[in-house]
């Protein structure tokens, strides 16, 4: 473990957060957030501080992803529970931008066949895009599961004008393990892209949605 | 359970040594000398743009907002002027490419201005966002470029307001053309002409999408011809042929190097950090992709480590190393090549704007060298 935060720093803390978040129940699942504060750092003339980072554990597990599929796609979705449309489904849409921005509300991300891909702006126009969910490339070289489990677990971070970042890295009903492996995943790839790794760390902190915000170094 | 114990190393140690003693890494890269070197002062070198002729112009944009300009001759630098006027951060600078007297400069103030070498004290012309009214909020520029044609400027902007645009303007008088503002959802990170043609565009944001456009299209939506999924966050974009065929390859905001047809599903060559660190000899912590520029129908990768400095030959089936910078003493943030007048410009954190001659007909026959003799 990093010398920086030690094992037993990081269970105690994801245990904190976990612990506090059981004592008062909410009535949603809370998210656990990593909150990374940044020193020595500048951001009008630092490199941008931003990335995607694939976790082991899907922090949010309520996502839904529709498939855009080719034949094959659409009978592996059918046959696994995954919600998905074909080619005639979309051109039923015809541009119409009202249809094209209810489907992109009805789900969290998109995933489409080769064949379908490169179509979506002359079948849908720039209405996904504009959602900011244009569909990531569903390829039948892996398993159609695996890729929406990628989609799921992937998280997004990007440090704006001001020195801190918040990211979602779980939420509370993963075991004490889970969550360790995702927050210690995530520090570790944060810091590797930070110009002086931990001399440009300030502070880090975990915390559960409703929960106070617990400190880890 | 286990927590992985390697992964800390690179990031507590941040060790810069090289994965190769001196012998290999002098049998691997050529070795590029510096001829000349010029302090900015204690400012971040941004981004550098040149002439192309021999005696060549060369604009910095520093970290100040302000740029300043020199002459290189016979391999001695010249500062010429210092131009300031911005008062935000400056996103690029380019030299005109019909008038080695011109260059432009955009910032984040929201503008774009032309300067005139021959005229220090101010901006020739200021473009902006004539359709903005009183009280709404300036759109940060992040990116802009020149069409080939020398009549179009493009800029990305941040996201405003919910809103990412890409505005229009004619060279020629300083009111907007148009603008798009349906294709991305966030910071516009570059816009780039196609080199041969004005009318093609592409933009690349921290949404993860490159989009491409046919600017011949009366509206957007018939505009936006491809959008390419990177899955990543597009930091800068560069346009690149091998014979007729043009390409388009995209650095990461994570330093991972993405190859794509214009036409692509997905990227047709991937490099990821940990693939150019092997590379270069270096530990991936502490590596970056410093610039790409088109070199000879491949890539030229210039890479960096802390103060190591390292190039590499990308092409579709061949990934080779090129030269090291060994005079290199800072963090690369700024490049500009001349394959004809062999030379290499940099620029960086340190305040440094080094002049490099390598010799560029050596790459190949280097290439050709490992080649047999690996047969």
């Amino acid at each position: 473990m990093s010398s920086k935060v030690s094992r037993d720093t990081l269970y105690e803390c994801v245990n904190s957060v976990l612990t506090t978040s059981k004592d008062k129940k909410r009535n949603f699942l809370e998210t656990v957030e990593i909150q990374i504060g940044l020193k020595n750092y500048d951001p009008q003339k630092d490199k941008r501080f931003s990335g995607t980072v694939k976790l082991k554990h899907i922090p949010r597990p309520k996502m839904q992803v529709c498939v855009l599929g080719d034949q094959q796609h659409c009978d592996e979705a059918k046959a696994n529970n995954v919600p998905f449309m074909d080619v005639e489904a979309l051109k039923k849409l015809n541009k119409n931008k009202k249809l094209v921005k209810k489907l992109a509300k009805k789900y969290d991300a998109f995933l489409a066949s080769e064949a379908l891909i490169k179509q979506i702006p002359r079948l849908l126009g720039p209405g996904l895009n504009k959602a900011g969910k244009f569909p990531g490339l569903l390829s039948h070289q892996e398993s159609m599961t695996q890729k929406i489990d990628e989609v799921k677990a992937t998280i997004k971070f990007q440090m704006k004008k001001v020195l801190c970042l918040s990211v979602a890295v779980g939420h509370v009903d993963m075991t004490e393990d889970e969550l360790v492996q995702n927050v210690h995943l995530s520090i570790n790839f944060l810091v590797s892209l930070l110009k002086k790794h931990w001399q440009n760390v300030r502070s880090l902190h975990v915390k559960s949605s409703m929960g106070p915000p617990q400190r880890l170094y | 359970m286990e927590i992985e114990e390697n992964v800390d190393d690179f990031n507590d140690s941040c060790s810069d040594s090289d994965l190769a003693d001196i012998e290999e890494l002098n049998s691997l890269f050529l070795p590029c000398h510096n001829v000349s070197s010029q302090s900015v002062g204690p400012k971040y070198i941004l981004h550098i743009s040149a002439t192309n002729d021999t005696n060549c112009n060369i604009v910095t944009a520093l970290s100040d907002a302000s740029c300043d300009v020199f002459n290189l001759t016979e391999s001695q630098l010249h500062k010429l002027n210092k131009f300031q006027e911005h008062n935000q951060k400056l996103i690029d600078c380019k030299f005109s490419s019909d008038n080695r007297n011109l260059f432009f400069t955009g910032s984040s103030d929201g503008t774009i201005k032309i300067w005139d070498l021959r005229v220090p004290t101010e901006s020739v012309i200021t473009f902006k966002d004539t359709t903005l009214t009183e009280g709404s909020s300036v759109k940060p520029l992040s990116s802009f470029d020149v069409s080939p044609s020398n009549i179009l400027l493009a800029a990305g902007t941040e996201l405003t307001d919910g809103d990412a645009y890409i505005l229009f303007w004619d060279i020629r008088n300083t009111a907007l053309l148009g603008a798009y503002w349906e294709s991305h959802t966030d910071d516009i990170t570059q816009v780039k002409f196609h080199p041969n043609d004005s009318n093609k565009l592409i933009s690349g944001s921290t949404d993860k999408l490159i989009n491409i456009y046919n600017l011949l299209e009366s509206n957007e939506d018939d505009a936006l011809q491809e959008c390419l999924n990177t899955e990543a966050l597009v930091e800068e974009l560069q346009w690149f042929n091998v014979g007729k065929q043009w390409k388009i390859s995209c650095v990461t905001s994570t330093n991972d190097l993405q190859l794509w047809e214009t036409d692509g599903a997905e990227p047709y060559k991937c490099l990821s950090r940990v693939d150019i660190a092997s590379q270069i000899k270096k530990n991936p912590g502490n590596t970056y992709i410093a610039a790409i520029h088109p070199l000879r129908n491949s890539l030229f990768a210039l890479c960096g480590s802390n103060n190591s400095l390292r190039s590499l030959n990308i092409s579709t089936h061949d990934l080779n190393s090129g030269y090291q910078c060994l005079e290199n003493t800072q963090r690369v943030r700024s490049s500009w090549i001349n394959e004809h007048t062999n030379l290499l410009l940099t620029g960086g954190e340190k305040g440094k704007l080094d002049v490099w001659k390598p010799d560029f007909s050596q790459l190949n026959l280097k290439d050709l060298k490992r080649k047999n003799g690996s047969q």
